[in-house]
């Protein structure tokens, strides 16, 4: 860890975590097609399309509001996520990451915006899978470095507030908090602000951001 | 509560730190030593064995995949871990995620576990909780590190992973319905809490050569406790004894499923309530003294009953029992045991029948029952494959605490039981439910299919238990508007390999899988087994009928479920029918759905349901499911004894010709076995199987046996020869087939327990 890190940990209530999940959403919430997603799951194992060891593809789509599709990789899970009764594409940081929160936050919407626009190329030619660009859900599941609280909430989006603000070019951003009471934080990013934005040039902002 | 952080600085980052006065000297101590043993294990300072039994008996597993290697479907793969070097028992990777095992005696679970379940499943888990055959839970893609803090976090609310598997006393299982069951004896709840307290880390149960299931039954006639398919299993019995009304249970031994099924022996037809605990005692500690230690694939208690015979094994755990010394704990726990243990969390004040919506019907036709209180129900939450998320446990919590408080247990039939549920109260349950997604009306139907892990996540699946699951599920669901209300409740149950986790022998329709050579590929198939009886705990177990092709199983199903429809006599059972209409006529039955096409013709019998690889065997590692590691020979001979409860099977039903033939497919699988570990590319070919074994073993005088020298392998060679011999197998000879064909793999057994002997660790 850091020095930085470390003074983040000590004066802050949200402090560097393992795990970051953050998911965009599939533009038509009728298209997932489990068997095609499986296949393709299984072709980027072979192809290493996605950086980090990638372990296996596990299926969930029995479970209603699951994880659906599921490829699991040593540094990463992604996941054709069905939580809330919307599908999208979740990528959840779980091991070896390092550096800052801002630093962990960019790295996963990095993931996130690159294994979207992965499958977008990779589905193009029939039957394209097509992402929304304007929202997306953080979830953190690492509860000692993100504690449940409205303070948490708050430091969480004055970082996000300023990747986002580079990533999508200084347009406005909402955070609402969403989900159990219980449950990790998880809050749901939309832009409010006019502009309209491509996969390709979001990963390339994110890309920018993250160095 | 939860473990949830609380968001003051000041509060340590460390679940260790937080925690600590919630978890008990006891309990934190053994967390801490287990945190102590992985240090010790990443400095080297243990050896692989070692470790891997410490990790098993705290819950810790090996997962697919866990020696680095996988094969892609083109080719195998070498998985790039950060520490390649480091190991967490033979041939396992360090980093390499595994699966965590957390026990829940007899199922119960409270509102307030289920928040830290969901919560720990997502911080250390994939979001999924997995309810086993055996009323667990488990997480799978755990990393090693992270294990002591997820253990403190359950220790916090009172669930432990300790001895949730190893060679030792497993979960003690009971019926889901103790307590609240219309034809139960009496609770057996507060005995099932007293047999596992007193027997976690008893010191006379640490010296297992294998693992002890125990399981205890309300009653004898519903199948929730399957108290006969157990290492020691208990039946609610009351008698009247001196005027005097009395409890204790119908007593059984060395039952279990497995490669070789075993039928529990009756041990005692009224065992009293205070001699449950003794007797369990001494039975450990008779089998921690005679039962096999080298052999693992004899050393369940059923083999050291079976060897024994059940008088000898009495007469040897009465004369242990009359040694003991007096614990305390045999009859303490008696003094609550007519208290109850659970009670509505709302009493009825009068009786409000609410008016159920046409869409709630099949779910109260299929997922509601009456308790044998007045006025409240039990409701079953159905859960596919035993999966739900941690938002879906989460909210089920909630739905505890609105409705029926911890009465929750979780059964063996992988689903949620939540009981005093009041009746009026089933509109807004359903409602709660179905926000969550967990309305299904499928529970205990044809569709509410068991499977085990298999190739999913298991190193020993041969076939995909749940990709055929899942398939079935959505088969029959399509259909379920047209299946005949006889289908509709039997039971399919679905292993990936003959380990039967999946529970096949005692389905309705069962399925494990096994591998086919055919037109020179590997062929995923799955061995069609018909007519067990889940009822009567367990009661009996199925017919194996034919291997057929993955592919092909849905039509196998829908042909099963229609002949029984058509030819059923009267209210015959499905058990009955099967008896009645035979082997033979089934088998004619699935005949041409055998038959597999060329890989040209059609790919898709090349490969696993639901996974588009080609099919293979490579993946297949070294397993840990039964506490230490299961190596590829122990599992070889395993088949080979799977071969022979075949030939049995088939000779009891007159086919002394296939019985003859299958005895000597064991034999040659038990060689190939053993040859295999001198010639890495030996064939399935007959000949060279018996040539090489015959270079390799036999002439070098390394399979003679110590006293019999070489006889055992002779019979290979002379049954070998008899092939183009004109061998007309008789009854007789084919009974005498089959014992030599036991008596050769015992050889195998002994082989292998010498080498392994001879092998320095």
């Amino acid at each position: 860890m850091s020095t930085q890190a470390t003074a983040e940990l000590e004066s802050r209530v949200v402090a560097a975590p393992q795990r970051v999940g953050v998911k965009v959403f599939f533009e038509d919430q009728d298209s997932f097609d489990r068997d095609r997603m499986i296949a393709l799951f299984h072709r980027w194992i072979q192809e290493d399309r996605l950086p980090g060891t990638i372990i296996d593809v596990h299926d969930y789509t029995h479970v209603p509001r699951g994880p659906g599709v599921l490829l699991v990789a040593h540094e990463w899970h992604l996941r054709t996520d069905q939580a809330g009764g919307r599908i999208g594409l979740e990528y959840e940081l779980k091991r070896g990451s390092s550096g800052t929160l801002a630093e962990r936050l960019r790295g996963a919407i990095v993931g996130v915006l690159e294994a979207a626009a992965a499958l977008e190329q990779d589905t193009a030619d029939e039957d394209p899978v097509r992402f929304a660009t304007r929202e997306m859900v953080f979830r953190f599941t690492d509860r000692l470095a993100v504690p449940v609280t409205d303070v948490a909430f708050e430091e969480v989006t004055g970082e996000l507030e300023a990747i986002l603000s580079d990533v999508y070019g200084g347009v406005q951003i909402e955070f609402e908090r969403i989900g159990h009471a219980q449950g990790p934080l998880t809050l749901h990013m939309a832009v409010t602000g006019d502009g309209d934005w491509s996969l390709e040039g979001l990963v390339s902002g994110a890309r920018s951001v993250a160095g | 509560m939860t473990t949830n952080g609380k968001g003051e600085t000041s509060e340590p980052r460390q679940w260790k730190t937080r925690l600590g006065s919630l978890l008990g000297d006891k309990l934190a101590r053994e967390i801490d030593s287990f945190e102590g043993h992985i240090e010790h294990k990443r400095a080297g300072k243990l050896t692989d064995e070692v470790f891997a039994e410490m990790r098993l008996r705290r819950g810790v597993y090996g997962q697919r995949y866990d020696n680095g290697q996988r094969h892609d479907g083109l080719n195998t793969r070498e998985l790039v871990f950060p520490n390649p070097d480091l190991t967490k028992g033979p041939g396992t990777q360090w980093d390499a995620p595994g699966m965590v095992r957390i026990k829940n005696p007899f199922g119960a679970i409270t509102a307030e576990q289920m928040d830290v379940l969901a919560e720990v499943g997502e911080e250390y888990a994939d979001s999924i909780l997995h309810v086993t055959t055996r009323q667990d839970i488990q997480l799978h893609f755990v990393h090693l590190e992270e294990t002591p803090d997820l253990m403190r976090r359950l220790g916090a609310v009172g669930i432990t992973t300790h001895e949730a598997c190893g060679n030792v006393v497993r979960n003690v299982t009971a019926c889901h319905l103790s307590g609240v069951c219309n034809t139960q004896a009496f609770d057996v709840t507060p005995y099932a809490t007293a047999v596992s307290d007193f027997l976690l880390g008893h010191p006379d149960a640490q010296e297992f050569g294998r693992k002890v299931k125990p399981a205890l039954s309300g009653c004898a006639d519903r199948p929730c406790g399957l108290a006969k398919m157990h290492d020691i299993g208990g039946i609610a019995r009351v008698r009247e004894v001196d005027g005097e009304e009395r409890r204790g249970f119908e007593f059984y031994v060395g039952g279990g499923l497995g490669a070789v099924p075993h039928q529990a022996e009756l041990f005692d037809e009224f065992l009293p309530e205070e001699e449950l605990l003794p007797t369990c005692q001494a039975i450990s500690r008779v089998f921690a003294r005679l039962g096999e230690k080298d052999v693992r694939s004899r050393a369940r208690l059923k083999f050291l009953v079976a060897k024994l015979g059940i008088e000898e094994f009495r007469r040897l755990v009465l004369e242990d029992r009359a040694g003991l010394s007096e614990d305390p704990r045999w009859t303490a726990f008696l003094a609550d045991v007519h208290k109850g243990n659970d009670a509505p969390l709302w009493q009825i004040e009068e009786p409000n029948k609410a008016t159920p919506s046409p869409q709630m019907e099949p779910w109260l036709a299929a997922n509601v029952a009456p308790q044998r209180q007045p006025g409240y129900k039990v409701v079953m939450v159905y859960l596919p494959l035993g999966d739900l998320t941690s938002d879906q446990m989460r909210g089920l919590a909630d739905v505890a605490r609105r409705f029926t408080g911890d009465s929750v247990r979780m059964t063996v039939e992988q689903n949620i039981a939540f009981r005093w549920v009041r009746e009026s109260d089933l509109p807004a349950m359903y409602e709660a439910l179905d926000e969550l997604g967990l309305a299904d009306p499928r529970a205990e139907t044809l569709t509410d299919i068991t499977a085990c892990p298999g190739t999913d996540t298991c190193k020993l699946g041969i076939s995909s238990s749940r990709g055929l699951a899942r398939t079935l599920m959505d088969h029959l669901g399509e259909r379920s508007e047209e299946l005949d209300e006889v289908v509709r409740g039997l039971r399919i149950k679905i292993s990936g390999c003959f380990n039967s986790c999946g529970q096949h022998h005692v389905a309705d329709i069962g399925f494990w899988g096994v591998s086919r050579k055919r037109n020179g590929y590997n062929v995923p198939h799955f061995q069609v087994v018909l007519g067990g009886q889940w009822a009567e705990n367990a009661g009996s177990y199925g017919l194996a009928i034919v291997a057929v092709p993955g592919r092909n199983i849905p039509a196998a199903t829908d042909r099963i479920a229609q002949y029984y429809v058509d030819e059923r006599q009267g209210n015959e059972s499905f058990q009955a029918f099967v008896t009645r209409v035979g082997k033979a006529s089934l088998r004619t039955l699935l005949e041409d759905l055998v038959e597999v096409p060329t890989y040209e013709e059609d790919r898709s019998f090349y490969s696993n349901w639901g996974d588009p690889r080609e099919f293979t065997l490579g993946d297949m590692g070294i397993g840990e499911c039964a506490g230490q590691v299961v190596s590829p020979v122990e599992f070889g001979l395993q088949a080979s004894e799977r071969e022979i409860f075949e030939a049995q099977d088939r000779l009891d039903r007159g086919d002394s010709s296939g019985a003859a033939d299958i005895a000597y497919r064991a034999m040659l699988i038990a060689a190939r076995t053993l040859a295999r570990e001198k010639e890495a590319g030996l064939s399935e070919d007959p000949d060279e199987v018996v040539t090489a074994f015959k270079t390799h073993l036999f002439d070098p005088g390394l399979f003679h046996d110590p006293y019999a020298g070489g006889k055992f392998g002779n019979y290979l060679f002379r049954v070998h020869g008899e092939r183009n011999n004109g061998f007309v197998a008789t009854p007789e000879l084919a009974r005498k087939r089959i014992e030599e064909a036991q008596l050769f793999i015992e050889a195998a057994h002994s082989y292998h327990g010498r080498i392994a002997e001879a092998v320095p660790a």
